[in-house]
């Protein structure tokens, strides 16, 4: 059964207004949730780092917009997402995409039991001023109102 | 009838960028009326993909072309993976010609 990207992202997983100095710190920071959680060990944190670190940014999937993730089998327990907004947006050294302003991390447990979410998050990378009110939103309240179209 | 291409999208780990831009391109290629069978993997599991078309984000470029895949596999390289203009742009002028040759 396919799970909803708004059950995924519950109130505990949603950063908001941080500031970080780097992309490595913007990951380890998304990241946070989910490791308190349970959700993921700090070998997948490390796994996320890597895979830019070997491939390049590709993480950042649109302009503006990051989809820090890396294999299950890396250090992932159960499926789950974050989010972070930064109050100051920073680079991942994309050619194009830079800079970065919101950082979701997925951890997902397999090839394709994430899909449904995976479907609803392509929505809002492709759509900017969405994106662009979740940045804003100066409460976790109010930014889980914007993520669930509630306003 | 031709029988439906075979395209496959390569990322890192094989399951967020690589499905996300799946997703995209699927609606791509139902909204020229194209039929193909679309599939995802990890770069690792490159060596082991059998393809018309790979689709992956131009980062990978370098290190898909350091593998020997088979020289009748044609490319398409993104810059943005989930934009729908420049993957219909990019990817349908290429699944034409593949299909013309089948």
């Amino acid at each position: 059964m396919s799970t909803a990207l708004t059950d995924l992202i519950t109130d505990d997983r949603v950063i908001i207004h941080k500031d970080v100095d780097t992309w490595q710190q913007a990951i380890a920071v998304v990241a946070e949730p989910l490791l308190a959680d349970g959700s993921i060990t700090i070998q997948y944190v490390k796994a996320m780092i890597e895979a830019v670190d070997r491939f390049g940014p590709y993480i950042v999937l649109s302009p503006h917009l990051v989809l820090a993730h890396a294999r299950p089998d890396t250090g992932v327990k159960r499926q789950a997402m974050s989010v972070l907004t930064l109050k100051h947006p920073i680079s991942f050294n994309h050619p194009e995409n830079d800079p970065v302003d919101i950082v979701f991390c997925l951890a997902a447990v397999d090839a394709d039991s994430h899909i449904q979410a995976l479907k609803e998050f392509v929505a809002i990378a492709g759509d900017r001023p969405l994106q662009e009110r979740l940045v804003a939103a100066g409460t976790v309240a109010e930014f889980q109102r914007i993520l669930r179209r509630e306003e | 009838m031709t029988r439906p291409l075979d395209i496959c999208f390569i990322c890192g780990a094989g399951l967020g960028s690589s499905l996300a831009c799946q997703m995209e391109a699927e609606e791509v290629l139902a909204a020229a009326g194209i039929r193909a069978n679309l599939g995802h993997e990890a770069i690792s599991g490159i060596p082991g993909v059998r393809a018309d078309i790979i689709v992956s984000a131009e980062n990978f470029k370098p290190t898909i072309e350091k593998y020997e895949l088979d020289p009748d596999i044609a490319f398409v390289f993104l810059k943005n993976i989930v934009d729908k203009t420049e993957i219909a742009a990019k990817l349908l002028p290429v699944v034409q010609e593949k299909e013309a040759q089948a």
